[in-house]
């Protein structure tokens, strides 16, 4: 299995040195399999040319090209003020569901590079010298969540959240109405947005995003449609802790 | 000691190289099936040949298990003698020669198109197969040469008295005398420099197939110095590649199996081995010898005299694999492995043999390296920065 893995990756870094030959293929003495070296771009933008090198380390977790690699810059030439890193240190090059689906498309190493590693780094360059991100950033945690599903739905931030129940509760029968209220079935509606990105998380993990994200509004005050907008588990907890609230009165 | 933990390691990455480079069992028997049809072609009724009784037997790599996967898009070659029983006083070279091409050639013969070239070559006949087998087989037609005189240089008996002779196109209009070899003796000789291993070898795999050691076939399993030959036939494959002055098999492998001390292990018998063979070439007032072990008046480096630079190319290479292999039993080298393996031995078997090394390295159970090994070694260390489109839309950074 281990074997076939490490194969797999060796062909790809293949395609990775028709593009970029500076990088190489290590295994670390973890034996965690290491893409690493000089990553060079020379990028038009706005019509300026930015160009620029990173010293890059991606990671190819076991389930590869299950999940995509995790991206490491490992001469800290990136600011931690830039902010866009996970807890472990690697780069946030995304919603971490858009991560996936961009890397199912292809599933190669230079797929990957060329479609979200390398963006990411021309993005801090670019504000580096001009200030500004070209393509902008995402609000932190559950609202830069929100703001994507909204954006990838094309909805309001309630409908996506409606939307993720379906994900959430694993039902989203194509007859029923399209839980954004326009009053087409799902499958006229957004179904195939949703079965677009059913394969990327399990359904506990897009429960996990929603309950996570209904949690921030709440707090936030904003009031929300119990019932149409949260996880399946979660109505049912809270319902049964009612039942027991009312028992004791 | 990080070398003895490097040889660890270059052990495992030899042995399973070693394998990928070999020749599979398959493809022994696929051989042994083709000369063996070859010699019922020969001797069956209606053969000229049948009244001197045609003996066909492998000789060369394959005899020996020492066979290599050609690299790129080249052929197996396999090497027959084709023995037959006739005394050397009732036919000359070129009738030899002809009886045995006649037959092949005969026109009910399924050979005859695939003979290449239907001349002949200088000593043997050549068969090519049809291309998805890449066969070609040698047949070289021999009679049995008298052994008194080897006997009498010191060969054991057992070896000297399968010595042949064989026939020359080169030289047969101007010299009387046959050349002589004696595949089946050097076959013997070679087999006993590695009898120790290779008993222990067939016991092995008899245990492992619950079979009898003697149902065990030679070319089943191979020893340290089968395995320390095929990787210095290919180490030299790769690096003089189109060289006609390119080390040869034959004193590769006669210098090698003469060095060899029964190691069990992979990198112990190479480190042994390449010194060794240095040592074992010998100089006879300004000479390079290395003598035929089953014919002491036999010299495989007699064209070095003619052609000094075979012998510079030699022992640079001797060097070469020498100061490569102590290298790699350095951390720092054997960081490197990758790269070395690919250059030196081919991508793609270095590939396999590193994908297997590397899943046997998964922190727990294998031994574990002091840095990270490289796999599959960068191009250029020259700075690129390739003109790169920005994806349609790209994802926004982000933060948890």
């Amino acid at each position: 299995m281990r074997e076939e893995l490490i194969q797999f990756v060796m062909g790809q870094m293949d395609g990775v040195h028709a593009e970029y030959p500076c990088l190489e293929l290590a295994i670390a003495p973890s034996g965690e399999l290491l893409v690493r070296g000089e990553l060079g771009f020379s990028i038009d933008h706005d019509g300026r040319t930015i160009a620029d090198t990173y010293q890059i380390e991606l990671h190819i977790p076991d389930d590869y090209p299950g999940s995509p690699p995790i991206v490491y810059e490992t001469e800290e030439k990136i600011s931690d003020e830039f902010e866009h890193f996970m807890e472990g240190g690697n780069l946030c090059l995304g919603a971490p569901i858009e991560i996936r689906q961009k890397f199912a498309r292809h599933k190669t190493l230079i797929g990957f590079i060329k479609g979200q590693v390398i963006p990411y780094l021309f993005s801090y360059t670019y504000k580096q010298e001009h200030g500004d991100l070209p393509y902008g950033e995402r609000d932190h945690g559950d609202l830069g969540l929100i703001e994507y599903y909204a954006e990838y739905f094309g909805t309001s931030a309630m409908n996506a959240l409606k939307l993720l129940k379906c994900l959430a509760d694993d039902f989203a029968p194509p007859l029923a109405p399209c839980p954004c209220g326009n009053g087409l079935t799902l499958k006229d509606c957004h179904g195939p947005k949703l079965e677009e990105l059913r394969p990327h998380y399990h359904p506990r993990l897009f429960e996990h995003e929603l309950r996570s994200m209904i949690d921030m509004a709440q707090r936030a005050g904003v009031q929300i449609p119990e019932d149409e907008v949260m996880p399946r588990r979660m109505l049912k907890n809270r319902q049964q802790r009612q039942r027991k609230k009312s028992r004791k009165w | 000691m990080p070398e003895d933990r490097n040889r660890q390691h270059l052990n495992q990455i030899y042995r399973d190289l070693a394998g990928e480079i070999d020749v599979p069992p398959s493809k022994y028997e696929d051989a042994k099936a083709h000369y063996d049809a070859v010699g019922n072609w020969l001797c069956e009724d209606g053969s000229a040949l049948a009244i001197y009784d045609p003996v066909i037997y492998s000789q060369g790599s394959f005899a020996l298990g020492t066979a290599v996967r050609p690299l790129g898009d080249d052929d197996y070659d396999v090497d027959a003698v084709c023995l037959l029983q006739i005394d050397a006083d009732d036919v000359t070279q070129q009738e030899l020669k002809q009886m045995v091409g006649d037959r092949l050639l005969h026109p009910s013969s399924r050979y005859k198109d695939m003979v290449d070239p239907q001349e002949g070559g200088r000593r043997c006949w050549t068969i090519k197969y049809a291309d998805a087998s890449k066969f070609r087989l040698d047949v070289l037609p021999a009679i049995l040469d008298d052994c008194g005189w080897l006997i009498e240089l010191g060969v054991p008996k057992a070896w000297a008295e399968n010595a042949i002779r064989i026939t020359d196109r080169d030289t047969w209009d101007t010299d009387v005398d046959w050349p002589r070899s004696n595949p089946k003796g050097y076959a013997a000789w070679f087999k006993d420099r590695m009898r120790v291993r290779l008993e222990e070898a067939k016991g092995a795999l008899a245990m492992e197939k619950r079979a009898e050691v003697q149902e065990i076939e030679d070319f089943e399993v191979r020893t340290p110095l089968q395995r320390v030959i095929q990787i210095l036939k290919r180490h030299r494959d790769g690096r003089y590649n189109g060289d006609d002055d390119k080390p040869i098999s034959i004193i590769i492998t006669t210098l090698a199996a003469k060095a060899y001390e029964n190691e069990a292990d992979f990198t112990d018998a190479l480190l042994n081995i390449v010194p060794g063979m240095r040592r074992t070439i010998e100089n006879r007032e300004g000479v390079w010898w290395v003598p035929n072990p089953v014919n002491p008046l036999e010299n495989f480096a007699d064209k070095w005299a003619e052609h000094p630079r075979k012998a510079e190319l030699f022992f640079e290479w001797l060097d070469a694999i020498e100061r490569e292999h102590q290298e790699l039993l350095t951390d720092r080298g054997f960081e490197k492995i990758g790269q070395y393996l690919s250059e030196t031995y081919g991508e793609r078997d270095a590939r396999v043999a590193l994908a297997k090394y590397a899943g046997r390295r998964t922190g727990r159970g294998g031994v574990a390296a002091a840095a990270p090994t490289v796999l599959v070694p960068q191009k250029t260390s020259e700075p690129t920065t390739p003109r790169v489109e920005l994806p349609s839309r790209p994802s926004k950074p982000w933060r948890p």
